[in-house]
Parts: C-alpha cells; structure tokens; sequence
C-alpha cells in the first residue's frame, strides 16, 4: 500500500464522524446491523433473478417483467448498504485497509460490477429474443453463474472478515 | 433477562461431547456462519418478494398466490438453513449466546416469524379479483420486520458477548 494512500485512510479515520462511531457502544453495531439487513435484501433478491437466468426459477415468467420488479429494490438495499459499508470502514479504515480479506471482498464486489455491466451493455440488448427461451441462451446463463457465485463469494468472504480483525 | 439461566444451560451444553466436537473443528464458527448467512440470504429474498407483493409494492403483475407459491418452498429452505446452522452455532459457542438478551429476542422472534410462515398459504385472496385483505398486509409488514429485528439481534449477540 502507497503512503499516500496510508495518509487518506488515517484522515478518514480521524474524521469527527469516524471517531463518533469509534467511540460510541451502539454505533457500530447499529450500522453494522442495517448493513447486514441491506445486504440480505441485495443478494437475497439477486439469488432469484439469477436463478431465472439460469432457467432454474419462476421459468413461466419474462426476465423482463422479474428485473424490473426487483431491481428498484436491489439498488436501493445496495445504496444503503454501500453507505454503511462506508461508515463502517471510516472507523478502522487503516486496519481494513491492509487486509486480504477486505480487498478480497471489493474486488469481488468490482468483479460482480464489471460482469453486470458486460451483461447490461450486451447480452441485455437481445432480452426480446429469450424473455421466455428455455433453457436461456449460454451468454445469459453465464452472467446468471457468475453473479450467483460473486455474490456468495462477497458474503463468505465479509463473514470471515470479521475473524480476521479479532 | 434470563441471564443466569442461560449461563447454567450453556455450561451444561458445553459439557456435551457434541459441543466439544464441533468446538475442536477447525474454522467451524466462520463456515458455519457464512452457511447461516447465505440461508438468511435465501429467506430474506423470498420473503420480500411474498411480503411486498402483499403490501401492492412488488409483483403487482403476478397474482398473490403465484407469488407465494413460487416463493414459499425456498422461503422454507432458507428457514431450515438459518435455523439449523443456528443450532450448530449454539453448540459450539453456547456462553455466547444463551445468556445474551439479544439471543433470547432472536428466538422469540423467530418463533413468531415460524409460526407467520403458515400463515402466508391463508391469506391468498378466493380469486384474482379480490383485494389483499388488511391482515395479510399486517402479516406481510410484520414479517418483514420481524426478520429485520432477527437480523439485527444476530449483530447484537456478538457485542452482548
């Protein structure tokens, strides 16, 4: 890690907010409670829609029609989760900073962006050809594979993350 | 809150050649936890999707009972997943948890949300046409607190501790 970088996460760490949430005994269990809740929500209706890629669940419905009923919910279980995510790390974010498991879990996390983003900007774009085609197309059941694994891998990998501060 | 007792049960369940086992396998907490997470995981987007449509905030394109019927079974098996991997995690650690008070809200909770459970396959409308009635709308915003509470009282055992 670059010194600079090292000084960033020391400001952050001293920051008034952070050092509020380092001091106070219900802080961080609170933010930490509200970004488990808004992380089973992300990945909890995340599992489903990649089922219904893979073919495997609600196969009578358009992936159109599911996408579009849980993604609203997905991104903003995700804001909220990103901003706790956020508070958490402020508080021991020189600590975090050099952990393997933590970079672990944001490169999951940039890994489970890029293949959304791939799936979004290409395969998204003939949705009218396999709304309802089953089994789905392999470049669909693909993206669907690879978001379910990142996703449990980014829930694993944060659960264990905790074991490794202790 | 039951304190004291909790502090007597868990000495007698640590005590147990079963908890001794799981307590000398290694990484047993953190596998056993990411299982438990991964059902929470399962249990939750199942019962959003059931809850929300009730409360007319999701699927509003689906009829309630396709809704349910679709999400029960692996509503179910994110239950058994959470709550048997919970079992295990008590085993192992009962000092833990047992004389906690978040513990004992955790479990009173997740009896209501059991016993809520059955109740979703009561509360589809006749038919297509007739409205959600107000107490499954109450059964589904309840729902979905309770797990939110149940959530939140797993963070808490470990700051109890």
């Amino acid at each position: 890690m670059q010194p600079e970088s090292q000084g960033f996460f020391d400001w952050l760490q001293n920051t008034p907010l952070a050092i509020a949430i380092a001091d106070s005994p219900i802080a961080f269990p609170w933010i930490e409670s509200f970004h488990v809740m808004a992380a089973a929500i992300v990945v909890g209706l995340l599992i489903y829609v990649d089922l219904r890629l893979l073919g495997r669940h609600a196969t009578g419905r358009q992936v159109t029609k599911m996408s579009a009923a849980s993604l609203p919910w997905i991104w903003g279980a995700f804001c909220i989760s990103v901003v706790t995510g956020v508070l958490m790390f402020s508080q021991t974010a020189v600590k975090y900073s050099t952990n393997k498991l933590f970079l672990t879990k944001m490169i999951l996390l940039v890994v489970a962006g890029i293949n959304m983003g791939v799936f979004h900007f290409s395969t998204w774009k003939s949705v009218d050809k396999w709304d309802l085609q089953l089994p789905p197309p392999s470049s669909v059941r693909f993206a669907g594979a690879a978001s379910l694994m990142l996703w449990l891998a980014v829930i694993v990998v944060a659960r264990w993350i905790g074991f490794s501060l202790l | 809150m039951l304190e004291k007792e909790g502090l007597a049960l868990a000495g007698l369940i640590e005590r147990t050649s079963l908890s001794k086992f799981l307590q000398n396998l290694p990484n047993e907490v953190p596998i056993t936890q990411s299982i438990h997470l991964i059902g929470v995981c399962i249990l939750v987007g199942a019962a959003a999707s059931i809850s929300l449509r009730l409360l007319g905030l999701m699927n509003q394109d689906l009829a309630v009972r396709e809704v349910v019927e679709r999400y029960l079974p692996p509503l179910r098996i994110g239950l058994i997943i959470a709550t048997l991997s919970g079992i295990v995690m008590l085993g192992t650690e009962p000092s833990r948890s047992l004389p906690s008070n978040p513990f004992h809200w955790k479990v009173v909770l997740l009896a209501a949300v059991f016993i809520a459970t059955r109740l979703f396959i009561r509360v589809i409308p006749k038919d297509d046409s007739t409205p959600v009635s107000g107490g499954a709308r109450a059964l589904a915003a309840g729902y979905l607190v309770a797990l939110a509470l149940i959530v939140a009282a797993g963070r808490w055992i470990a700051y109890a501790a």
